[in-house]
């Protein structure tokens, strides 16, 4: 088969993988620290408001993780290691709406985006369900140094 | 009323004319004190060079043949014991005092941690390298499992 810019399943699920587990660890530092801070100053039970705080920056971490990474470099974490860049389809880096936009129809339908990956396999372009309805794609990023052979 | 002073040049006047006084009245002690101090200069260079040669033998003597058997018998000596005992009383020091410094040195040193940095950040780089090969790798062979599978579906 030809070599593709277009990065492919594997690729892209282990850079999900990764990224989901950097997103675990984020999520459970954000909802676990300020409790137990509470907990080892304050005599007092942990307040509503600041259970209700935490539980709403462990909702807004991934999809700021996701956004802002998105926006910012194309590479997440998980995309760093496994050499994938997201795009717009016309080559531009994604603005924070759009971006925002592609993390939040990823983690509210988490498991359709998981089946959308799928089609990766079928489309010339290797674009999933989530990168048809964004107008994304995505890409193994250049490398330094001399260039290898892809595919 | 005048002044009876002595002066140097007039003492040295003095006790030269004396000496002229003295060889004039005695010539035969005069003429044995000179050849006596001719002796003794004589004597002192011959007993000099005497040493001298002594010395040179001496010295040559020892570095041709004592130094080494005396070299050959302390070595094993220093081997066995004297090396061991410096070496067991140093490193207390050498571990309390020598290695932290070092250790010490070594982290502030601004060429230790940059060497550090890009080592580390060579083997992160040639991890995720790899990691990139091998996914790439996968990529393709996925997809031409898939599309063999597709064919074979349709050649049926």
């Amino acid at each position: 088969m030809a070599a593709s810019p277009y990065a492919g399943l594997v690729s892209r699920s282990v850079a999900l993988v990764l990224d989901g587990l950097v997103v675990t660890l984020l999520v459970l530092i954000v909802a676990t620290l300020p409790e137990a801070a509470w907990s080892s100053l304050s005599p007092r039970t942990v307040p509503r408001w600041l259970d209700g705080a935490t539980s709403v920056i462990a909702i807004a971490v991934p999809l700021l993780y996701f956004a802002a990474l998105w926006a910012m470099t194309g590479q997440t974490a998980g995309g760093l290691a496994a050499g994938t860049v997201v795009e717009h389809r016309d080559g531009h880096r994604l603005s924070f709406p759009h971006a925002l936009a592609r993390a939040v129809i990823g983690l509210a339908f988490a498991p359709l985006w998981v089946v959308g990956m799928l089609f990766i396999v079928a489309s010339s372009e290797r674009r999933a369900w989530h990168d048809l309805l964004t107008h994304t794609d995505v890409r193994y990023a250049a490398r330094r140094g001399p260039a290898r052979r892809r595919g | 009323m005048g002044t009876n002073t002595a002066s140097p040049g007039r003492i040295a006047l003095g006790l030269t004319a004396l000496t002229a006084q003295r060889v004039i009245r005695h010539p035969g002690r005069a003429t044995r004190a000179v050849l006596g101090s001719a002796l003794v200069a004589e004597s002192g260079a011959d007993a000099r060079a005497f040493v001298r040669e002594g010395l040179d033998r001496i010295l040559g003597w020892a570095s041709r043949l004592a130094a080494p058997r005396i070299i050959d018998e302390m070595l094993p000596h220093l081997e066995k014991r004297v090396v061991p005992e410096l070496v067991d009383a140093a490193m207390p020091l050498v571990r309390a005092r020598v290695i932290p410094a070092i250790i010490e040195d070594l982290i502030d040193s601004p060429l230790v941690q940059t060497l550090l940095l890009e080592q580390s950040r060579s083997v992160v780089s040639h991890a995720a390298d790899q990691l990139r090969d091998a996914t790439e790798k996968a990529d393709g062979r996925v997809e031409d499992m898939v599309h063999n599978l597709v064919h074979r579906g349709r050649g049926r």
